[in-house]
């Protein structure tokens, strides 16, 4: 199986080329560069795999939730790519992404994935490894930082690893009593990883669409 | 060549299929008006949001209805700027990857250039050089054309553009979104002499236009008069309308006779208002002038005339790799063949 992953959801752009387990990676933090180094970076990533896009089985994209045009750029990328090639498109959650690249050994333990959304509120979900990669135990959700620790206060399970940047976006300095992982920006290494095991949730590249998560972005017009 | 044609630079998706030698092949349009229609303007990120959805569905409508099939197309054209920059990022993106699948020459293209070269999609098309008049909700330009990518802005707006005036203006006499067409049509029954409306920028010597003082005009006259009754709605939307349009004809009558071109191209969504193609049509007779307009369909946003600028680009070798970055400010006067 041959896959090739995008990731831009957030100032870094990476692409990832699994081949048969084998995994090649090139990344960057590049803010506001991504629709100039794009098609490059995988051109190259592709030279270096001594491959083309042709003999990609499927396109894997990190789908969100992100910056928006971060997540748009990578549907609207994966849809001309697996389009032009006539393969079809894996689309991975990048808080799954993040929740992968902290995982532990130990199948018990809960991640929970954090990214910050702005505006005083963060995306977050929580996970448990699994066969398939993750089980989801809680959706990906939009709250403020309040409402993420009366969530987990009530949670039915122990206080879950937390990884992504979300968390130390918004929690106070003092909160000493959490395990925390490195706070990293989700990988296409992890959206690769992640669509390898999840193989049969492929589709058609016109429905490879982004998931922003939060929805309301606009208010509506006071009828007079 | 058989060019695919993507324009998301606001708020319609565009797709068509041009080929040279043969001319426009198909096309078809997805207009977002009814998203925006609640927020009473266009919203970017549902535009975006809406673009991403539609453009491979639409793609998929233009082969089947065109009987063409992905293998056939050699080329690809989209729009890079001016524009939305989150809209123009989704065709650009999916424009570039496509290309670069298929490994396809691909080219992005200015808006503007699309419109302006729009009526040479016509049977009665002009040569170059020619003038142009661009009138939209985005953008109020007078151009010239020399030729393929050589374009001299002659004037625009300083301020709002008249498309975006009319809309404006609609919005503060409470006509529905969006209310430019809307408030033409009421016009037609309406005296344009009853109001006396300042004309800007009338008698300057250059040919730029201004109209935001025109829409303070009319919010001072819908304070003074009672716009229950129906005569004095139709009464303002004419001498509204009369205000935008003598000034737009004057200045394009100007150009002609700056330039000495003989040969004025109009478009953009507002070249579809009747009282303009009338007064213009009436102006360039008495100076020996003539006027041509894309069909009307096109005088909007449409993927068919970026097809067609895109087609005449690449057989000209331009090609434009790897790069999906956008412009949302980009001027007519930077662009070369």
């Amino acid at each position: 199986m041959q896959l090739l992953a995008i990731e831009t959801s957030s100032d870094a752009c990476s692409v990832a080329l699994y081949q048969q387990g084998a995994l090649l990676v090139h990344e960057a933090i590049m803010p506001k560069q991504h629709s100039q180094q794009l098609l490059p970076m995988i051109d190259a990533l592709l030279a270096e795999g001594q491959t083309s896009l042709t003999a990609c089985d499927a396109i894997a994209f990190g789908r969100g939730p992100g910056s928006f045009t971060g997540v748009r750029m990578a549907a609207g990328v994966a849809q001309g790519l697996a389009f032009g090639v006539n393969r079809p498109v894996i689309p991975i959650s990048t808080l799954a992404a993040i929740a992968w690249q902290a995982r532990v050994t130990d199948l018990q333990t809960y991640l929970l994935a954090t990214l910050d959304a702005r505006m005083h509120e963060l995306y977050w979900a929580v996970y448990r490894l699994a066969a398939n990669g993750l089980e989801e135990i809680q959706a990906e959700s939009l709250t403020s930082y309040q409402d993420l620790r009366h969530f987990l206060k009530q949670a039915p399970f122990e206080s879950p690893v937390i990884c992504g940047p979300g968390w130390a976006a918004y929690a106070p300095k003092e909160e000493v009593c959490w395990q925390l992982a490195a706070p990293v920006l989700p990988s296409a290494r992890s959206i690769a990883e992640l669509a390898a095991l999840n193989w049969h949730q492929r589709i058609d590249p016109a429905d490879a669409l982004p998931r922003y998560v939060r929805d309301k972005v606009a208010v509506m017009a006071t009828i007079k | 060549m058989l060019v695919l044609g993507i324009e998301s630079s606001c708020d319609e998706t565009g797709v068509a299929l041009y080929e040279n030698g043969v001319g426009l092949i198909a096309h078809v349009l997805f207009s977002q008006v009814a998203t925006h229609a609640a927020y009473g303007g266009v919203v970017p990120e549902l535009a975006s949001r809406d673009h991403i959805q539609k453009l491979l569905p639409l793609i998929g409508q233009l082969l089947t209805q065109s009987q063409r099939t992905l293998a056939e197309i050699q080329g690809i054209a989209y729009t890079r700027g001016p524009g939305l920059s989150g809209a123009l990022l989704v065709g650009a993106a999916f424009a570039q990857s496509l290309a670069f699948a298929r490994k396809l020459p691909c080219v992005g293209i200015h808006h503007m250039e699309g419109h302006l070269l729009s009526p040479l999609l016509e049977q009665n098309q002009p040569e170059f050089p020619f003038l142009a008049l661009i009138v939209s909700g985005g953008h109020t330009l007078l151009v010239k054309v020399q030729a393929l990518g050589d374009y001299e802005v002659l004037g625009e707006s300083l301020d709002d553009a008249a498309g975006e005036a009319f809309d404006k203006t609609a919005k503060l006499m409470g006509l529905a979104y969006p209310g430019g067409p809307l408030l033409a049509k009421l016009a037609e029954q309406g005296d344009a002499m009853r109001y006396a409306l300042p004309r800007p920028l009338l008698h300057r010597a250059d040919l730029m236009f201004s109209f935001s003082g025109l829409k303070t005009a009319v919010a001072q006259l819908i304070d003074k008069e009672d716009l229950r009754c129906v005569k004095v709605q139709a009464d303002i939307a004419a001498s509204f309308q009369a205000a935008v349009i003598d000034v737009l004809v004057a200045k394009t009558l100007k150009a002609v006779k700056q330039t000495g071109l003989q040969q004025v191209v109009v478009s953009g969504g507002v070249s579809a208002n009747v009282w303009l193609r009338t007064q213009l049509q009436a102006g360039l007779t008495q100076l020996g002038a003539k006027a041509f307009y894309p069909r009307l369909e096109f005088c909007t946003d449409n993927g068919a005339m970026i097809a067609f600028a895109g087609c005449l680009r690449l057989a000209a070798g331009q090609v434009s790799e790897f790069d999906f970055s956008v412009k949302p400010r980009w001027s007519l006067n930077e662009l070369r063949l």
